[in-house]
């Protein structure tokens, strides 16, 4: 298999170029023809369009799925292999190199894989949760307008985010650190015709940017810092060599100056990589974009920002754990984050009425649940937690997206009600949805979310786990409240006619649905099967199972049952409470806490006070005093060279020049100053 | 002192001397035809011609003229970088100049003589031999930016740009003088050879003399502002936005690259041969004015509506990634800035060939709005445009992301971190000024259904020279080992 991993990511890419090249005669056809006059292809029947709207998505879906079936092909030949060498070491792994991408002097990149256990279990998630995505998204976009680019936008995404996880080296995951990051700018503003999602995309591709810029700062000082046994610079990006043991210890006794403080080398980089897990990941204080990309179509959504892309930071922590390890102190800042951001978006969650928004921030929640796990050291846990979320969550997604695509592209909680008869496939598998992201015994998300809760009451991280379980029965409840707005009573908006969806959006709901039911499969207390399959990667000598506390899961189901039920009682009580444009009945209990909730605690208003208007008004009082030509208001057009015409040289004498001489002067006097007085 | 003829030694001087002989004959040719197409296709022979010497001189690595003129690998690397970047401009003007009725034979010779001053300018080895280096490629842009002399702002840029290039010529002269008094004040040595100097200082080091006296770092701080002056850096940049929006395209595409690329050669000769000795002296204070580069330029370039505005402000902050490769003021800095420059040289020439062929006649102002719906109309050229951006924002995969790994790089190595995170930081920013351009191809409908309708130019050498562009930045971003490693061993044998 080893030969072809290349194919992994080629397909999609293949998607791409097939596609581009498609929709880009289309558009040369389209404008010549209209050029012409000949509107002929106007007279297509209304069918013929709707199918061939169909066949890039098909093309597109087609390559995902070969890179799926690639990928188990991939995975059962590294089952094939012993889990361990002679020597005790990781058997299991392709380390391909296919050139040297760049190479200058010391400095030496390769472009090449490296197949482990982890980023088999990744590409797993992303080839099979985005193929029936993909599938999904066929019917999804089938009246869109441009169709094509957005398969092209899709699969380009199915290949940054493969060659994140497949990259054997730094630079190839900041490769497609930066891809993922630059699809979901593309995608979240994919109907740019309305309001928001330029808007959101370019909020979302600048609050990355920070991320970016973290994760870029730790790249250099990893090549600088990182020593070989005998003291000398390693001068290496590659994972298999910057984190062997050996040489990642000696970050641990590496000091460095940055910026006038001291730090331990290991504890500047884990927190310049912790940076760019709080962009991706969407972390506090970074979440803001996340809620905002539902502005993109709900396929997006489910792929992007909720299965795939958003664990990239996950990824990038259990990847680089030996340099976390050696910074408890980061961990446990990581820590504390994660748990602050899994309660603090469980309480925004409450106050939401878009369905999407929900998802959004339970998104937010749940992937503090995974930092929360990997930061106190359970990377297993973390990673469990990550591919069951990743299942039911693309579900739930999904299915609201099947809700808002059948009810008229209504996306207010409070105008639905009572979709149960209307749509009943999409509603029993929201339900195994919720419920699995609920934590309701037997299915995915009990399992994995109670191995996080049981990993941080093992390792003395009490307060965690306290944090932990409020918000599960956080989620509980929001969940609750939403299906029983969505799907119970009475339909509120009688207005909208609401129809099931067809079976090409249906299918993949109930294979995912099937897929939360099960997948707690892979790590069940006793069998430990991806615990015992990652152990060798994770330089674990022999697998620690986490203890199962029957007591823990027991209380957790029980609070999650009792705030689910809570949540499910009051908003069936409360029902005709509930109207469009109007507070939540739980507003005349919490009053103005829940306003704070409404208001998403107020992070969006901070950053526009702190930085987005300052920077604006930086920008302009710059371009003001610095580019003259603006401040005499002659603009554009015509009108302009009339203008100048009739000034003639006048312009010359108006000051301009002189002005700029001054500025140069002024520079002079500077650079003088300084070397004179220094 | 008796005087010494120089020895003649054409061979070090083979690359200028050719390339201004050739714009010669191209002005000779014009009396007999006014054919554009005779005269274009006559000076791209000359530009290759021309860079065929540099091959034939290869590994030649010797001075003459007194020291004045040296001739070694990395200057010819940098040399052939300025032909490409001038074959590429005329490729663009070749049916821009007839599409603006600018029809007159001297700019293909005005252009080959500014592009023989930078020749010389990267092989000067002496104060005054920049100096002549400069003004020769000074006056020559002068004229080509007001080439397009009836459209008003094209005769105000050029005005604008004589005035304030006399002003900085001054303080270039100026500096060269007060170099020269510290240095000859020591008579054993009465030159202004870069060698000269370093030897000078080595020898009043040795003798205990302090050498960053007021005077000499007066003198160092006028010239470099002078060639700051050159590379628009901040604040000596002011002339920078004016002059690229008034001046033809393509002369502001081929000005943007090849001379901040030239007089950039010419401070790191500066830096690391004459004045390495004073490092700690003006490695601080340049290294502010590089942060304040990157950061002005990218910050104004978010409030620009004026395409050739937007990118001018770009071209500022680019010029400040460059001044952190040449000031590191090591082997690396110095490959580095060369990676970056033949990035920046594709990718700003490949920008300003798209405006190019959206430019009709008449049109005054390009602006930012005007690229609406340009995916409808020309797809092709989109997509062209788009690599562009990203390589011009550092987008990972083109050559614009390692120009930009390699002088973060070499600035992180010669331990001005600090520089780095201004680096990186500003190019986060630029990111969204360059997609907003993307956006506004694929993303926003055309203002007006004339808009809609406006013809593309799109002719064949254009479209050739956007070919070699969008190749390059994706060759030298996705197999750039080749190239990377051929400009380190050539820079860092030169720095031997």
């Amino acid at each position: 298999m080893q030969d072809f991993i290349w194919l992994v990511p080629l397909l999609p890419l293949l998607g791409v170029i097939i596609n581009t090249i498609r929709g880009t005669l289309a558009v040369r056809q389209r404008h010549t023809a209209a050029h012409v006059g000949d509107h002929g292809h106007a007279d297509h029947g209304h069918h013929d369009h709707h199918n061939a709207a169909r066949i890039p998505g098909w093309i597109a879906s087609a390559m995902v799925i070969g890179a799926f079936v690639l990928t188990l092909a991939t995975f059962f030949s590294l089952l094939g292999q012993p889990a361990r060498t002679a020597a005790g070491e990781n058997g299991r792994f392709f380390d391909v190199t296919y050139w040297s991408w760049m190479a200058v002097g010391n400095f030496s990149v390769p472009f090449g894989f490296l197949i482990d256990q982890l980023s088999i279990v990744m590409m797993l998630l992303v080839t099979g949760v985005g193929s029936l995505i993909h599938i999904y998204a066929i019917g999804y976009m089938s009246h869109d307008q441009r169709p094509t680019r957005f398969f092209v936008y899709l699969n380009l995404f199915i290949v940054a985010m493969l060659m994140l996880v497949m990259g054997n080296n730094f630079l190839m995951l900041f490769l497609g650190w930066e891809g993922v990051g630059l699809c979901s700018f593309l995608l979240i503003g994919f109907w740019f015709e309305q309001r928001d999602p330029p808007w959101a995309s370019t909020k979302a591709f600048v609050v990355n940017r920070i991320g970016d810029f973290g994760l870029l700062m730790a790249m250099f000082a990893i090549w600088t810092l990182t020593r070989d046994v005998q003291g000398n610079p390693l001068h290496s990006l590659m994972f298999r060599e910057v984190l062997a043991e050996q040489h990642v210890q000696t970050l641990q006794f590496t000091q460095t100056a940055f910026l006038g403080s001291q730090y331990t080398a290991a504890g500047a980089i884990a927190l310049m990589l912790l940076l760019g897990v709080t962009g991706k990941s969407a972390q506090i204080p970074l979440f803001v974009w996340l809620p905002d990309a539902m502005a993109g179509p709900t396929p997006v959504s489910a792929l992007i920002h909720a299965a795939t892309m958003v664990t990239a930071g996950v990824y990038l922590i259990i990847r680089t754990h030996a340099i976390f390890q050696l910074s408890p102190s980061v961990m446990n800042f990581a820590a504390g984050l994660g748990a602050a951001t899994a309660f603090v978006a469980a309480t925004i969650a409450i106050g939401q009425y878009d369905i999407k928004k929900v998802l959004a921030f339970s998104t937010v929640s749940q992937l503090g649940y995974m930092v929360a796990a990997v930061a106190m050291g359970g990377y297993v846990a973390g990673l469990f937690h990550l591919l069951t979320h990743g299942i039911f969550k693309a579900l739930l997604f999904l299915g609201s997206g099947a809700v808002i695509h059948g009810f008229g592209d209504e996306q207010d909680m409070r105008k639905m009600g009572g979709l149960k008869s209307k749509m009943p496939r999409t509603f029993w598998t929201y339900l195994i949805g919720t419920l699995a992201l609920a934590g309701i015994f037997p299915l995915a998300g009990f399992w994995s979310k109670d191995e996080i809760i049981g990993y941080a009451y093992d390792n003395d991280h009490r307060l965690l786990a306290v944090v932990l379980i409020i918000s599960s029965m956080l989620t509980a409840f929001y969940m609750a409240r939403q299906v029983t707005m969505v799907f119970l009573g009475e339909q509120r908006d009688t207005s909208i006619h609401a129809h099931e969806s067809a079976p090409i959006m249906i299918w993949p709901l109930i294979l995912l649905a099937i897929g939360a039911v099960v997948a707690g499969l892979i790590n069940l207390p006793g069998l430990h099967s991806l615990e015992t399959w990652l152990a060798p990667v994770l330089n674990e000598p022999v697998a620690e199972p986490a203890e199962f506390h029957l007591g823990l899961a027991g209380l957790t189901l029980v609070l999650a049952l009792a705030s689910g039920w809570l949540g499910y009682y009051y908003y069936s009580r409360n029902a005709r409470r509930i109207k469009a444009n109007e507070r939540d009945p739980l507003y005349r209990w919490g009053g103005d806490f829940y306003t704070i909730l409404e208001d998403k605690w107020g992070f969006d208003s901070a950053y526009d006070l702190a930085i987005v208007k300052p920077y604006k008004a930086i920008a302009g009082f710059a371009n003001r005093i610095f580019d003259a030509r603006i401040i005499d208001g002659i603009v554009n057009g015509a009108g302009w060279v009339v203008n100048q015409a009739s000034r003639g040289l006048r312009v010359l004498q108006s000051g301009y020049v002189r002005s700029y001489a001054l500025m140069f002067l002024i520079g002079v006097i500077a650079v003088l100053g300084y070397f004179v007085l220094r | 002192m008796p005087f010494n003829p120089p020895s003649i030694d054409l061979t070090v001087l083979g690359m200028p001397a050719l390339l201004m002989a050739w714009g010669m004959l191209v002005l000779l040719i014009d009396l007999f035809t006014s054919n554009q197409r005779v005269l274009a296709t006559v000076s791209l022979i000359g530009l290759i011609a021309t860079a065929g010497v540099g091959l034939l001189t290869w590994g030649t690595q010797r001075t003459a003229f007194f020291d004045m003129v040296v001739l070694d690998n990395f200057g010819t690397v940098v040399n052939w970088i300025l032909l490409g970047a001038t074959a590429l401009s005329i490729l663009l003007a070749l049916d821009y100049l007839p599409r603006q009725n600018l029809m007159r034979g001297e700019f293909y010779a005005l252009l080959l003589f500014a592009t023989s001053g930078m020749l010389l300018l990267v092989q000067a080895n002496d104060l005054v031999m920049i100096f002549i280096g400069v003004e020769l490629l000074s006056i020559s842009l002068y004229v080509l930016t007001g080439f397009a002399v009836p459209r008003i702002s094209s005769g105000e840029a050029a005005m604008k740009y004589l005035l304030l290039g006399a002003f900085a010529a001054g303080f270039l002269v100026y500096g060269i003088a007060l170099i020269y008094g510290f240095v000859a004040a020591n008579d054993a040595i009465s030159s202004t050879s870069l060698t000269a100097i370093s030897q000078d200082l080595a020898a009043k080091q040795a003798a205990g003399i302090a050498i960053n006296d007021p005077i000499i770092l007066t003198g160092l701080g006028f010239v470099l502002i002078a060639l700051g002056f050159k590379v628009s850096m901040v604040p000596f940049h002011a002339w920078t936005p004016d002059v690229y929006e008034g001046a033809p395209t393509p002369i502001t595409a081929y000005m943007s690259v090849t001379t901040k690329g030239a007089a950039l050669v010419a401070i790191i000769r500066l830096l690391t041969v004459a004045f390495a000795a004073l490092r700690p002296e003006w490695q601080f204070i340049f290294a502010i004015l590089a942060a304040l580069t990157m950061t002005y330029g990218n910050i104004v370039a978010i409030a620009q509506k004026n395409l050739k505005r937007m990118l001018a402000y770009s071209s500022i902050a680019h010029a400040g990634y460059m001044l952190m490769g040449v000031l590191s003021a090591s082997p690396l800095g110095a490959s580095a800035f060369v990676i970056y420059l033949v990035a920046y040289a594709l990718t700003n020439i490949g920008a300003f060939a798209v405006l190019t062929t959206l430019e009709n006649r008449g049109m005054a102002a390009l602006e930012l709005q005007d690229l609406r719906g340009l995916y409808r109309r020309h797809p092709w050229l989109s997509v062209a445009m788009v690599i562009f951006m990203f390589s011009l924002a550092g987008v990972p995969l083109t050559a614009g992301f390692m120009g930009k790994f390699a002088v973060f790089q070499a600035a992180w190595d010669a331990d001005l971190k600090w520089l780095v995170l201004v680096g990186v930081l500003t190019s986060v920013i630029s990111a969204f000024f360059y997609l907003r351009v993307t956006v506004q191809m694929f993303m926003e409908e055309p203002v007006s259904a004339e808009a809609a309708e406006r013809p593309v130019f799109a002719t064949a050498p254009l479209v050739v020279g956007l070919t070699i562009a969008v190749v390059g930045i994706i060759i030298l971003g996705v197999v750039p080992s080749q190239v990377l490693n051929f400009v380190n061993n050539t820079v860092v044998a030169a720095a031997r």
